[in-house]
């Protein structure tokens, strides 16, 4: 009889190959022998150091030490289990054992321990030695008690929502509604470190004093800041503490049997569709079909749409301060900052790559140059910057021009790192088909396109500094500013960027 | 038509193709037999260029598919073995694509398109997500992108696998009509049946070497043997292994 523990080493070992093939790395396998305990080592050691600065914090506000070592476990949690899962789900690694005669309950089971083994123990250690610390400081013993909850239900809440997405996502593409829905959710993993500022500004930046109280009372009603509270018998703080625990107890169990679902082979059949559309038309839209088919490929993977999306608007935030008050005179540093901007957007056309995947292949059977390639991949991201720098120019109108000015220097700077970075990951395409692997996507094409993006945007951005430098030191004022020199530079460089990637061999 | 001259393709130190001359006609359907391993397929991609030969030359249709790759791929349709396909299009996206990419205009695409839909029973699949479809429509698939810009050289490496009897059929007569036309057709199986039944020519490879080319009856009378899996048995120096697998199976 074969137990649980050896399907979770079959399985493990075989998940474990596979995410190494994917980034070329293939590190010795260490599963099998040890105990939980000796698989989560590192990360246990890892978040013990990281948790104990919690601990510190926990001594003047219960709440927020905990529950800011609460959201981290939470925030770990969801990233580390949801792209394995889903990767499970994609890979179709239980299949081979549903035609085996073994016991649901052990195949089951075996899930479980995989989460685990894949750092599940560790997690616990982001908010326990915060506890135990803070405890240990504040002579209250209470705190082990409710850290000990919180960090259970985080584990629970975070796994059930990782098995969720990892058995929604890779069935969603054909339904539009849950593909939305899915790519807002990889956004609101994404962007779970702007959750903490929101807390913060929440909890420490109210000015009147009343309010602050206001603020500081509710957020100890609120899980995970609840259970800090708990510990010094607030009544609303216990009630709220607990209900979440059970509320987590519960989305584990619903996403446990959600995972299991999606994961059995009788549920990957497609059944065949109710209402069959006949009718059919050619792609006729004002975008060629090449683009056209690598936005689809992106719009159709939520967790790639929603990492180009991210990368899109990271520029967009950093550059917020810039658009209210007064500060948006300054208009030459935000235009300085805009080659620096296009390396973050430019680096998104690597989703592309990836979303394509293995699929690329079959280019390699039609007549295709390199050239065409890399245009479509840029293209497609081209059109998405199209209202991103629309929204510059609409978060600076109050003086127009310089708002033009801004979104131009956006769009250009934008294409013109598109088109490099494309032609940069299409140069690691290899040159015959039989070589493609999932090490040709691998990280070294990040490293060189970043080292590539880093001496460009800084290049441009000393250059456009020298009509600043001539007149600070020598006070004679060039007719062209720093921001309009950008803005030539960015035009250049755009324009003989996609000049030059225009590649004219067959894939 | 196709044509190998003495070519030579090595992975690593394993020789996948050992100094092949053959000529594969237009007009005529070719089947290109051999084990799992004698360099059938790595032959079939070199006709595309998407495998380099080490040594020797490849022409299709007088050009080299290395140094005029696009032209090449213009005139040659070729389903490989593996189904690569991109799975989150639909098949009117990727018909949309192949539209583009081959030039074909508007209204041609669309008529060849309803051709193709309709003898492959793909119609009602249009709009449906290519990885929704199962194995057997996935290859219908293939092989009606391989047909989609009339190639003059249609190269199909194991169609028949995974197709249910009608369209089977169906892609039997295809390959005749295609050859009729004026078209090279090759393609390759394990069914020898299907070869016997459907191919003028059969081109017998083994170990990378080229090791029986005619019709059926013109290597039933050199080889003398009855039927076309016991020409592959004799050419290729199978029989006694054969027999040994078999005297296991039985007892004997």
């Amino acid at each position: 009889m074969v137990n649980w523990f050896r399907i979770s080493e079959i399985l493990a070992k075989e998940a474990q190959y596979r995410a190494g093939r994917r980034t070329g790395s293939m590190r010795r396998l260490s599963f099998g022998t040890g105990s939980l305990l000796k698989s989560n080592l590192v990360t246990v050691a890892f978040f013990s150091m990281f948790s104990t600065t919690f601990g510190f914090m926990v001594t003047s506000s219960p709440a927020l030490g905990l529950g800011f070592a609460g959201l981290m476990e939470l925030f770990f949690g969801i990233i580390t289990t949801a792209p394995a899962l889903q990767n499970m789900v994609s890979d179709k690694l239980l299949d081979p054992l549903t035609y085996l005669p073994l016991n649901e309950r052990e195949i089951r089971k075996s899930l479980l321990y995989i989460v685990l083994y894949w750092g599940g123990i560790g997690l616990l250690f982001i908010v326990l030695p915060a506890a135990v610390a803070g405890a240990l400081l504040t002579h209250n013993l209470y705190l082990i008690l409710w850290g000990s909850l919180e960090a259970v239900s985080l584990l629970l809440l975070s796994v059930g929502i990782g098995y969720i997405a990892g058995s929604v996502s890779p069935k969603l593409s054909g339904r539009p509604l849950s593909r939305i829905l899915s790519t807002l959710a990889w956004l609101a993993v994404m962007s779970f470190g702007f959750v903490f500022m929101a807390v913060n500004n929440f909890s420490f930046s109210h000015s009147p004093q009343s309010s602050l109280k206001t603020s500081k009372d509710l957020l100890e009603a609120i899980p995970p800041f609840s259970f800090g509270s708990a510990s010094a018998g607030s009544p609303l703080s216990v009630t709220s503490s607990l209900a979440f625990l059970l509320f987590s107890m519960l989305l584990f169990k619903t996403g446990a049997d959600r995972f299991w679902r999606a994961l059995s082979a009788e549920m990957l059949i497609v059944k065949p569709g109710s209402d069959v559309k006949l009718q059919w038309k050619l792609w006729s839209g004002p975008l060629p079909s090449p683009v056209f088919k690598d936005l689809k490929l992106l719009i159709r993977n939520s967790r790639m749409l929603a990492s180009t999306i991210y990368v899109f608007f990271i520029p967009l935030f950093a550059a917020s301060p810039f658009f209210f008050g007064s500060v948006h005179k300054l208009y030459s540093l935000i235009l300085i900052l805009m080659p620096w901007m296009g390396t973050a957007v430019g680096s998104a056309v690597g989703n592309l790559y990836l979303t394509e995947g293995s699929d690329s292949r079959f280019l390699y059977l039609l007549p295709i140059t390199k050239g065409s390639i890399v245009r479509s991949k840029a293209l497609a991201l081209a059109v998405l910057a199209i209202p991103i720098s629309l929204m510059y120019f609409l978060l600076m109108m109050d003086v127009p021009l310089i708002g033009a000015k801004v979104a131009l220097a956006f769009l250009l700077s934008s294409i013109g790192f598109l088109f490099l970075d494309s032609y940069l990951i299409m140069m690691r395409l290899p040159r015959e088909m039989a070589s493609w692997s999932r090490q040709t996507l691998g990280q070294g094409w990040t490293l060189i396109m970043l080292l590539v993006d880093m001496v460009v945007a800084g290049v441009m951005t000393a250059v456009s500094l020298i009509p600043l430098f001539i007149r600070w030191s020598l006070g004679i004022s060039l007719p062209l500013r720093s921001g309009d020199l950008l803005l030539v530079e960015l035009l250049v460089f755009s324009a003989v960027v996609v000049f030059l990637t225009n590649n004219r061999e067959p894939i | 038509m196709l044509e190998y001259r003495n070519v030579v393709k090595r992975y690593g130190g394993v020789v996948a193709v050992d100094g092949i001359s053959v000529k594969f006609d237009a007009g005529r359907i070719n089947a290109l037999l051999g084990p799992n391993g004698s360099g059938k397929s790595t032959m079939m991609k070199m006709a595309l260029g998407v495998v380099r030969p080490d040594s020797g030359e490849v022409l299709v249709d007088g050009m080299n598919p290395i140094s005029d790759a696009l032209k090449v791929r213009r005139v040659v349709g070729y389903a490989p073995e593996e189904i690569i396909l991109y799975e989150s299009l639909t098949l009117t996206e990727l018909f949309s694509f192949l539209r583009e990419v081959y030039g074909i205009p508007r209204e041609e695409a669309e008529q060849r398109i309803r051709f193709l839909a309709k003898l492959f029973k793909m119609e009602e699949n249009m709009n449906k997500l290519i990885g929704e479809l199962s194995h057997g429509n996935k290859r219908k698939i293939l092989v009606a992108s391989a047909l989609f810009h009339n190639p003059k050289v249609l190269i199909l490496d194991e169609p028949f696998s995974g197709l249910d009897p009608e369209v089977g059929r169906v892609l039997k007569e295809m390959m005749r009509k295609y050859a009729n036309e004026g078209n090279t057709v090759i393609f390759s199986t394990h069914v020898l049946e299907i070869a016997e039944a459907v191919a003028d020519e059969v081109t017998i490879v083994y170990k990378g070497k080229l090791v029986a080319k005619g019709s059926t009856d013109e290597l039933r009378n050199k080889v003398r043997a009855a039927d076309l899996e016991s020409i592959f048995m004799k050419v290729t120096g199978l029989e006694s292994d054969l027999k040994e697998l078999l005297d296991t199976l039985w007892g004997a």
